[in-house]
């Protein structure tokens, strides 16, 4: 009895125990599997092997892939940027008609089933004649990622005290010099976390890519999908810890710019 | 304030990108599916698309399969992750940091990558079943049925129900707790009494964000459900693409998007409406 | 002898060697009976860490009594209260309840209900149901839970609210509500954590009422933590003063003001001029202070002669005169800050390096002193209180 109401620790412990290896092994074996020398799924029992990592690097398809991903999810970040910052901050500092339209818009690309928005983009592109994969690719990514700009950004923004602009207004810059000089560097965290944010859900994303992407223009976790669906071998895993790696990176980043948990708490 | 337009010039691209480049393209789809497409009676209104779809039996089982695989999903995750949640509340900010990590982390990789683990785990020639034949024992089908995605999909969407608990746990105050075993409650009575009550919002939030997920997502039970188990995500991408029949796959859509949303919209709405009854009344 | 003009150095010197004098206690309750000690506490203590909290303190409380625990912020008097509460372990000690140890016993079976700071009213649960929550965990019947509610609802002048939620109340009425949540289960020992600190002062002022009724009605024994001192003294019969961890004093307001125990005691009290020396004889059968070196002030006749102690002299008691009176003794001062206060003024003053400060009160001939006026300070000799050795 120390200052709180405590349940049992031990059975607590042993519980998260096991929910925290649920959720981890899976992946440590995708590790495990990507090491192995032989040539199915094992378990690298007699040495690791990296072979299957040298499969990966000669396979052009796949790196082609993973270029065209890291290029992409680059491209849809910073335009969820531009974008998605210039609605938050309409959407913190001014009170207008078009606020909550504009608000709604902003998030409905997380309402919508991804597997819907795909399909509607795919129709209407076609029925367009404007097939290009690429492009409507990009516009699709920029669109998914740019909620998660502008929460993030609209959280970091209302901590930002409008006073402060006022004093540097009233000491004479001008209202666009003032937001930059003295909000948006304030902004930093906000925008890191959700440019990283944009990124991470750009270079992952299946559900809208595989209805957009085709032969022209292919990304990583499209391709690994395919792959995987009609064969299964190590490379698979190999394919997988290599995106971990990217995940990993781009984890730590957000973790170090703005705290894993704090930041998804701003859903 | 400097402005009286400035908040429409920002608000301009976003409006027009997400509404020409997304939100009309699904109304399209939606109307398009509501239109006949040829025949005499082109471009007339019709619900042939919806009515076919409900008369046959197939269909219905879809969808109700894509619903039960998303609730025990829904379910499953819950009864996981509440306990967690639970022993967050006791830890040393350090072990909560550690353990908030290593949960919420998967979710900022892949989907593919998550479920292709468990692809090569569960598969015929995976990693238990390897395991299981070495041993001498009979392989398990782990895979290509309902189990192998309800496994998939929990782990997939786990982190969300614990992301909504863990905020809601936490924010319950100790002096509640405290107050309420000072009256007399024990454990358990504070478990049930205010601690469950109080982290409705959590709950309610994150089995809405995990079924709604777990409905519309492709690529998971694509993976491992194979022809045993299919749901609505992968019978849309089936018409779509090998079918090319966009008129049907988009009916689908809407399908799915309006009962996955009537669900969470309704247990939403009846679990707040529970509120208020008098407990010992 | 009655102008000292002259002073070679401060009086006000620290450390003076005093022996200990037990604090004063003056039967506040006529006799004390200890058979009927309610609430014993024995040489508690706790440290959080490396950092010590509570100093082997000990309390005795009477069946009935409300007795207030006053002191600073970090003195220990919150500690104390969820110790006996059971929400923090001791680190040694013992605490009896109604003759049985209960420092052992886990908190909800002790019987010492606590009314928290900031209410700890369960918003999802209506007025009634908050209030009848511990009656329901002694699984009363239904409809004798609903009576002794609505009765406990209807002292606290709120049985309109039954079915109202906490955030809808306003602070005054979710104060009334913790108060009745705990008074409800007729507990062995009321604890109250600064219930009043978060509400205006008009209201204090009326929710104090509010508990003296509550406690004269019931008369459960009740332990209350403050740290404003008029609430403190308004409400109990007895009160202790903490200071870091110990009790300084522990008696009945009218004895803590008139003769406080040390010179924290005196200070917390507002009693701000402390002058220590050595008492001599003087002319005649006077006894006089000597301060450094000089020889001051006319001191009371019941101090012994030799003795170094320290005094205090009230600052309502001394006057400001423009002339030295014939009073006992009588100082002349620069007024260094003037402040009004509307009844009052308060001076701080300088005697010549001696710093006084005087409370006058304002009438309508009495002009205000400003920053650089001189005047006289006078008081009798019999105004001054000694002051027990300080604990640190």
């Amino acid at each position: 009895m120390n200052g709180t109401v405590t349940f049992s620790r031990f059975w607590l412990s042993l519980w998260t125990s096991m929910v925290v290896a649920f959720v981890t092994t899976p992946l440590l074996f995708v590790v495990l599997v990507s090491l192995t020398p032989l040539n199915h799924i094992s378990l690298p029992a007699d040495g690791i092997s990296l072979r299957w990592y040298a499969r990966l690097a000669e396979n052009g398809q796949l790196l082609v892939a993973a270029r065209n991903s890291l290029l992409l999810a680059f491209g849809a970040a910073a335009t969820a940027l531009l974008v998605g910052t210039a609605a938050a901050v309409a959407s913190v500092r001014w009170r207008f008609t078009l606020l909550q339209p504009l608000r709604l818009f902003a998030m409905s690309p997380l309402l919508v089933p991804m597997v819907m928005s795909g399909l509607a983009i795919l129709v209407f592109s076609s029925a367009t004649g404007w097939q290009n994969q690429i492009l409507r690719t990009y516009l699709a990514h920029a669109a998914l990622t740019l909620p998660y700009v502008f929460r993030t950004v609209t959280a970091s923004l209302s901590g930002v005290d409008t006073n402060q602009e006022l004093a540097a207004r009233n000491l004479g810059a001008s209202p666009l010099k003032s937001f930059f000089l003295i909000t948006l560097p304030q902004l930093g965290p906000g925008l890191a976390a959700g440019g990283l944010f944009a990124f991470i859900v750009s270079f992952d994303n299946v559900g809208m890519s595989i209805f957009l992407t085709g032969a022209q223009f292919k990304t990583l976790p499209v391709e690994l999908f395919a792959y995987a669906s009609y064969s299964s071998d190590p490379m698979v895993a190999a394919a997988s810890v290599a995106m971990l790696a990217v995940s990993i990176l781009a984890i730590g980043a957000v973790e170090r710019f703005a705290g894993l948990e704090r930041l998804m708490r701003t859903s | 304030m400097s402005n009286r337009l400035t908040p429409y010039l920002l608000s301009a691209p976003t409006l027009l990108f997400i509404g020409g480049l997304f939100l009309l393209p699904v109304g399209l789809l939606v109307a398009g599916s509501f239109v006949t497409p040829d025949g005499p009676e082109a471009g007339r209104f019709t619900i042939a698309l919806y009515r076919d779809f409900f008369s046959d039996p197939y269909n219905l089982r879809l969808v109700g399969r894509t619903v039960i695989l998303s609730l025990i999903t829904t379910a499953l995750s819950l009864v996981l992750a509440f306990p967690v949640a639970l022993h967050m509340r006791q830890m040393s900010p350090r072990a909560r940091s550690v353990v908030a990590l290593l949960i919420l982390s998967p979710l900022l990789t892949s989907v593919v990558v998550r479920t292709l683990a468990w692809v090569i785990l569960l598969g015929p020639r995976g990693v238990i079943n390897n395991a299981l034949i070495v041993l001498g024992l009979h392989p398990l089908a782990l895979i290509y049925n309902d189990f192998g995605v309800v496994i998939g999909l929990t782990h997939v969407f786990f982190g969300y129900m614990a992301l909504s608990l863990m905020t809601s746990l936490s924010r319950i105050d100790d002096n509640l707790l405290l107050a309420a075993s000072n009256l007399g409650a024990s454990r358990w009575v504070i478990l049930r009494e205010i601690i469950i009550p109080l982290s409705r919002p959590g709950i309610l939030a994150g089995s809405t964000l995990v079924f709604t997920m777990s409905a519309s997502t492709y690529a998971t039970p694509a993976l491992l459900g194979g022809t045993g188990s299919k749901v609505m995500a992968t019978e849309i991408y089936d018409l779509a693409i090998n079918y090319m029949d966009w008129r049907q796959a988009g009916s689908l859509a809407l399908i799915l998007f309006v009962t996955v949303s009537a669900i969470a919209f309704g247990a939403t709405y009846l679990a707040e409406r529970g509120r208020g009854k008098v407990i010992f009344g | 002898m009655n102008v000292a003009s002259d002073v070679e150095k401060p009086c006000f010197t620290q450390g003076a060697v005093v022996p200990d004098q037990p604090p004063f206690s003056s039967g506040a309750l006529g006799t004390r009976d200890p058979a009927s000690d309610f609430l014993q506490i024995s040489h508690l203590s706790k440290s959080f860490g490396a950092v010590p909290v509570i100093d082997n303190l000990s309390l005795t409380v009477q069946k009935g009594e409300f007795v207030s625990l006053l002191g600073p912020s970090g003195c220990g008097k919150t500690t104390t209260l969820r110790i006996i509460a059971g929400f923090v372990a001791p680190g040694s000690g013992e605490i009896l309840l109604d003759g049985e140890r209960i420092d052992q016993v886990p908190s909800h079976r002790r019987g010492a209900v606590m009314v928290f700071q900031n209410y700890a009213l369960f918003p999802h649960m209506t007025v009634a149901e908050n209030v009848g929550f511990g009656l329901r965990m002694q699984k009363l019947p239904k409809a004798e839970i609903q009576s002794r509610v609505d009765d406990v609802l209807r002292q606290v002048q709120l049985e309109t609210f039954t079915s109202r939620y906490p955030r809808e109340l306003s602070g005054g009425q979710q104060q009334r509500v913790a108060l009745a949540r705990a008074v409800v289960l007729k507990p062995k020992l009321l604890l109250l954590d600064e219930p009043l600190s978060n509400l205006d002062a008009k209201l204090r002022k009326e929710l104090r009422t509010e508990f003296l009724k509550i406690h004269q009605l019931a008369g459960t024994t009740t332990v209350f933590v403050t740290h404003d001192l008029e609430e403190a003294f308004a409400v109990s019969d007895r009160v202790a003063v903490m200071n870091r961890g110990r009790i300084e004093q522990y008696d009945t307001p009218v004895s803590i003001f008139n003769r406080p125990a040390s010179a924290f005691v005196a200070e917390f009290i507002g009693h701000s001029n402390v002058i220590a020396g050595l008492v001599e004889k003087g002319d005649g059968d006077d006894l006089v202070l000597r301060c450094g070196g000089a020889v001051l002030f006319r001191v009371r006749p019941d101090l012994t002669p030799g003795q170094s102690v320290r005094l205090a002299i009230p600052a309502h008691l001394i006057a400001i005169v423009p002339e030295p009176t014939q009073s006992d003794n009588c100082v002349s001062v620069l007024v260094e800050a003037s402040s009004y206060l509307g009844s009052t003024v308060h001076y701080a003053l300088n005697a010549s390096g001696l710093r006084l400060h005087a409370e006058v009160p304002v009438g309508p001939n009495s002009g205000l002193l400003q920053r650089g006026d001189h005047a006289y300070a006078c008081w009798r000799a019999s105004d001054f209180i000694p002051l027990g050795a300080d604990h640190a």
